[in-house]
């Protein structure tokens, strides 16, 4: 309140006064000084008011306003009490003024949105609740006018927010959707004519399961139900539905819950895409896998067959032949055929068509060498200890030949006469990820001064060019008691050809 | 120098060579070691496959054998396929065989470049 100064009643002197007058004086003065008080207190309370306050007359003339009028516009009330509307809202001329002011006396009230200028020439988007009062003969409108640039700002983001997701909404390939807890679609995107030709006011109010083939609704229901229940996410859940003209369209659905102010389960969103195409690449890449499988297999079949063919060509051979170092040669020929068979073989029963098992391979491989040499249980026995490791053909081929080699050598020379004795083999994998193959026997022994690297025989040659250069390992041998050999190699070792 | 990462075939080739009258100085199964081998081993000729161990293949081997001493290469491969025989003789070789290889053909080659009075 800007005027402080109490209003004084002037009276005449109380003592010339007779007494009941001079009560009724007193009376008076305490009402007035009681009805001033009220004043102030509400013209303070109009002055704080958050909201702008206009008193107008008829002519659009401001006949008053409160502090926040004042601020909000940056004129002092005297300024503001010297203009009209059309100074300070650029969108009033007088023609709306005159609707305006006869809408507003004939209802009383009205609301609008309109623009307020500032002293500085800002504009300021407002919403005025408008109220027609007649006070004192004079007509008035009494406007409160709230500043809108926040209100605005927050929905006009809003706005743009929501243009935002319709036009990713409507531009991606795929369909968006959304469902009520009974799984009643509240939401489709326009995309659903591309995927199964219906628009969407067709779909919304049907279930998904409404649009798929009577089985597959069973199955997917029953699906949904599970994931419903407990509240979780749908995962590219592969689904079989009918497009609009009757073909088969598979769709992948994911989708999340969301839920209502109380927690509750109220639908799920989310979007569908169109995967028949990738179905239909994938069956073929799988026919065409098999098909390839299937060849592979008989060719491994087919060339574990011709090494039989070769290994029974040299039988027939070795009928004819009667010179006892022929025959041997033979034989070894044969092992080493029988060898490379047994891979083949072993790779044709496999899973996956390029690994085998080395303690599958090794253990029949070491059974059949020995076989070969018709050298009884109880006079030579073979102790096997091969972990289960799966290697390529590249590197199960030639394990198979150094053992082949190794195990011929120690049957051949190591258990002169009747010398009875045993063979260990033994391959594990080691922690650092290599390959340690380790083959002993307990025979007569190597000569200490034995140089394996420099030996003529084929089979030693061999042993050690598979496993230095073939298998890019080390090779050891120890001549102490029992004769040993260890070789070291890791696998893979180049890209694999098949 | 024979670069065969079959070396049960390396071998059998090392002694048909042997059997020529030629010395095989080393046998390699991949390509960083024929590389290797032929810049300390300085050898006549390298007879070389294509397809072998190690992360280069016989023909990228070839380039840098090429490039660094210059020694003529031999190619010898399994696969028959043109853009296989293209890539050999872009990478100028002295000779190239299909496997199983007609050794006849393999000597002339090889006597061409290196007599074997060399």
């Amino acid at each position: 309140m800007k005027d402080k100064k109490e209003t004084k009643v002037l009276l005449p002197e109380e003592s010339a006064m007779p007494h009941r007058e001079r009560a009724v004086l007193k009376g008076f003065e305490r009402d007035w000084k009681s009805a001033e008080k009220a004043l102030r207190l509400t013209r303070f309370t109009v002055d704080n008011l958050s909201d702008a306050v206009y008193w107008m007359d008829s002519k659009a003339r401001i006949v008053d306003v409160n502090e926040t009028a004042c601020s909000m516009l940056g004129f002092t009330r005297e300024e503001l009490l010297n203009l009209t509307v059309f100074n300070i809202d650029p969108d009033f001329t007088e023609d709306k003024w005159v609707k305006a002011w006869d809408t507003l006396k004939d209802r009383g009230k009205m609301t609008l949105e309109t623009k307020h200028r500032t002293k500085d020439g800002r504009i300021i988007p407002v919403e005025i609740m408008a109220n027609y009062l007649s006070f004192g003969g004079r007509e008035l409108d009494c406007a409160f006018a709230r500043d809108i640039t926040e209100h605005r700002r927050a929905e006009e983001a809003l706005q743009e927010s929501e243009e935002r997701f319709r036009s990713l909404v409507e531009s991606t390939s795929d369909w968006v959707w959304e469902v009520d807890a009974q799984g009643v679609y509240t939401y489709v995107s326009p995309q659903i004519r591309n995927l199964l030709g219906y628009s969407p006011e067709e779909v919304i109010g049907k279930t998904p399961f409404d649009l798929m083939p009577t089985e597959e609704a069973r199955r997917i229901s029953g699906i949904f139900a599970s994931i419903s229940a407990n509240k979780k996410s749908i995962k590219n859940l592969e689904n079989i539905n009918r497009h609009k003209d009757g073909r088969l369209v598979v769709l992948e659905t994911s989708g999340v819950p969301f839920y209502d102010s109380q927690g509750n389960l109220a639908g799920y969103r989310g979007i569908d895409r169109d995967i028949t195409e990738r179905k239909l690449v994938e069956e073929r890449l799988e026919a065409s896998i098999r098909e390839k499988e299937t060849l592979l297999r008989e060719l491994y079949h087919r060339t574990k067959n011709n090494m039989q063919v070769i290994s029974n060509l040299i039988d027939l051979q070795v009928i004819s032949v009667n010179d006892e170092q022929t025959l041997k040669l033979f034989r070894e020929t044969q092992n080493r055929i029988k060898t490379m068979a047994l891979v083949h073989e072993k790779l044709y029963q496999s899973k996956d068509l390029s690994n085998l098992n080395l303690k599958d391979y090794i253990g029949d491989l070491a059974n059949a060498v020995l076989g070969s040499y018709q050298l009884s249980a109880d006079r030579i026995s073979l102790h096997l200890d091969v972990e289960s490791i799966s290697v390529s053909i590249d590197t199960a081929t030639p394990c198979g030949l150094i053992i082949n080699e190794l195990m011929s050598n120690s049957l051949k020379h190591a258990f002169p006469g009747d010398r009875r004795g045993e063979v260990c083999l033994s391959i594990r994998q080691s922690e650092e990820g290599g390959i340690e193959m380790c083959f002993s026997d307990n025979g007569i022994g190597l000569p200490k001064s034995f140089d394996f690297r420099n030996a003529r025989s084929l089979g030693l040659t061999l042993v050690k060019n598979l496993s230095e250069k073939q298998l890019k390992g080390t090779i050891e041998l120890r001549t102490d008691h029992p004769t040993e050999f260890r070789i070291k190699f890791r696998e893979p070792l180049y890209r694999k050809r098949v | 120098m024979i670069v065969e990462d079959e070396i049960i075939e390396a071998m059998f080739l090392g002694k048909i060579l042997e059997l020529w009258g030629y010395e095989v100085c080393e046998i390699t199964t991949s390509g960083e070691d024929a590389v290797h081998e032929a810049e300390v081993e300085r050898p006549d000729a390298v007879i070389m496959d294509i397809y072998i161990h190690g992360k280069i293949s016989g023909i990228e081997a070839a380039d840098k054998i090429r490039f660094k001493v210059g020694i003529p290469i031999i190619f010898m491969t399994g696969y028959s396929d043109e853009e296989t025989k293209q890539k050999a003789c872009a990478a100028h070789a002295a000779g190239y065989f299909v496997k199983p290889l007609n050794y006849n053909r393999l000597k002339e080659a090889l006597t061409s470049i290196v007599p074997q009075d060399s």
